[in-house]
């Protein structure tokens, strides 16, 4: 019997196993999703801005200067104007509309932009010249899994060398506020509201790939900003908060529940 | 629940074994070489990392989408499995071949956690039952010494639950599955009382040991 109770100890010493170790606490991981959606979208306002600005000066500029400005900032793309304002071209198909009365940088004047064929939302957005190198954008879209809303006014610095039909071709400094909010229907129903609390800078810079080249890419370089996320089926009070402060080109750090 | 197996298997054989003690009126066959066969078996056995669950555990993985999800609040922590444990009954009809039945359980459980504060939001469980047929073959027959293959295949039930940090129910499943167990390998010491360990694979463990008592 009793050697029969030994047996038993011991294969009971066999049990429980840990097939995987617990992962380490990823506290940053919304916040990095958080932060990257809205990147994104202001990087995408950023590159519509600048190609408003190249096409206000395309539309101001006489035939040579014209010539120009196409080799410069559009040789993959096409200008065409119509009765309603004007396209961009990348071969058959229209990547931007443009409306327009007057030129973009006289102070008081609305440009209505829209996405081109085969965006899924089809509403212009507006923006609206506020000062000597000032803008302001004024956008709102419902896409299947989200929408969002941005108020950004932005300020223009130098020409990067930057490629147009890759990036914008600015430095810019943007303050402003944005809110995307997820789909339920599709997406869990999460909100992100974001405001900027210490001015964004963003510009064209040059890092050593992993292969030994230059490569160059456009990033956030300095600035702060303030998060919100809420999850819109509870009652608020689970909504995370952080800082992220940007402190170089795609580096982040994030501050948990900020005081 | 896993103590109360235990027990319940202890008891079981304890039982089964004090009883060979009454007086035996069924005549002892002799093999041919004459040592006791014993028609009857039954074993108890724990095995180690079954093949089912081997993946990844419940997917709180990054989820595939680019907008915020709850599992991005939540981090896993160990996942564990209980290891498998049957109870198995055999007949022999001859002293190469044996057939029977198992009744096998193994479970594995995770639980998850908060990213920001590293409290306990939710477990799952998963508990696995199986009922298993088997075959078995004995290829080496010796007086104290044994080598076998067996193959199994039975019906399974699984339940899984997902319980809360305050361990409400908020989840339960069940299904029915098809378990499977082959040991190309298993080795035999003892006569009545004996052990064993086997190469194996299927539902229950891939690795087992265990005792066992003929009669």
């Amino acid at each position: 019997m009793k050697r029969l109770i030994y047996i038993f100890a011991a294969l009971f010493a066999l049990t429980s196993c840990t097939i995987y170790e617990a992962d380490e606490p990823n506290p940053d991981r919304y916040a990095r999703k958080a932060y990257k959606l809205m990147n994104e979208q202001i990087t995408f306002q950023l590159h519509v801005l600048s190609y408003a600005q190249v096409i206000n000066q395309y539309a101001q500029a006489d035939e040579t200067e014209r010539y120009a400005i196409e080799d410069k900032h559009l040789p993959r793309l096409r200008l065409r104007q119509t009765d309603d304002g004007w396209r961009v071209m990348d071969g058959d198909d229209t990547a931007l509309y443009v409306i327009f009365d007057t030129p973009l940088d006289e102070v008081g004047s609305i440009w209505k932009i829209k996405q081109g064929d085969g965006a899924v939302s089809n509403k212009y957005w507006e923006i609206e010249c506020k000062g000597q190198n000032l803008w302001q954008i004024r956008y709102a879209s419902d896409f299947y899994s989200h929408s969002v809303s941005l108020l950004l006014d932005v300020e223009t610095g130098e020409l990067t060398e930057g490629r147009l039909c890759d990036t914008p071709i600015y430095e810019y400094t943007t303050t402003g506020e944005g809110c995307i909010d997820q789909n339920v229907e599709v997406a869990s129903p999460y909100r992100t509201e974001m405001d900027i609390v210490e001015p964004v800078r963003s510009d064209r810079y040059i890092y050593t790939s992993y292969y030994g080249d230059q490569v160059a890419r456009y990033s956030f370089m300095e600035g702060l900003l303030s998060f919100k996320v809420t999850n819109t089926k509870a009652d608020g009070s689970d909504a995370s908060t952080f800082l992220c402060k940007i402190t170089g080109p795609q580096q982040q750090k994030f501050i948990h529940n900020p005081k | 629940m896993k103590r109360f197996i235990f027990l319940s298997i202890a008891l079981l054989i304890a039982v089964v074994a004090s009883a060979q003690s009454i007086n035996e009126t069924k005549p002892l066959r002799l093999g041919p070489d004459g040592y006791v066969h014993y028609d009857h078996e039954i074993r108890l056995t724990v095995g180690a990392s079954p093949i089912d669950h081997l993946e990844y555990g419940w997917a709180i993985w990054e989820p595939n989408s680019e907008l915020i999800h709850p599992d991005d609040f939540l981090y896993n922590g160990a996942y564990k499995n209980s290891c498998g444990y049957a109870l198995s009954y055999m007949y022999s009809p001859r002293k190469w071949l044996s057939f029977g039945l198992y009744v096998g359980y193994t479970g594995w459980w995770q639980s998850q956690f908060t990213n920001s504060t590293s409290q306990l939001h939710s477990t799952n469980f998963e508990h696995h039952i199986m009922f298993v047929p088997t075959v078995r073959f004995s290829y080496l027959n010796r007086r104290n010494v044994r080598l076998y293959s067996s193959v199994g295949i039975g019906y399974g039930l699984c339940l899984e639950r997902t319980k809360d940090s305050n361990g409400a129910l908020t989840q339960s499943y069940k299904s029915a599955f098809v378990p499977v167990q082959f040991t190309p390998i298993g080795v035999s010491v003892g006569r009545r009382l004996y052990g064993f360990a086997e190469l194996t694979v299927g539902s229950m463990a891939n690795l087992s040991a265990g005792i066992g008592f003929r009669f």
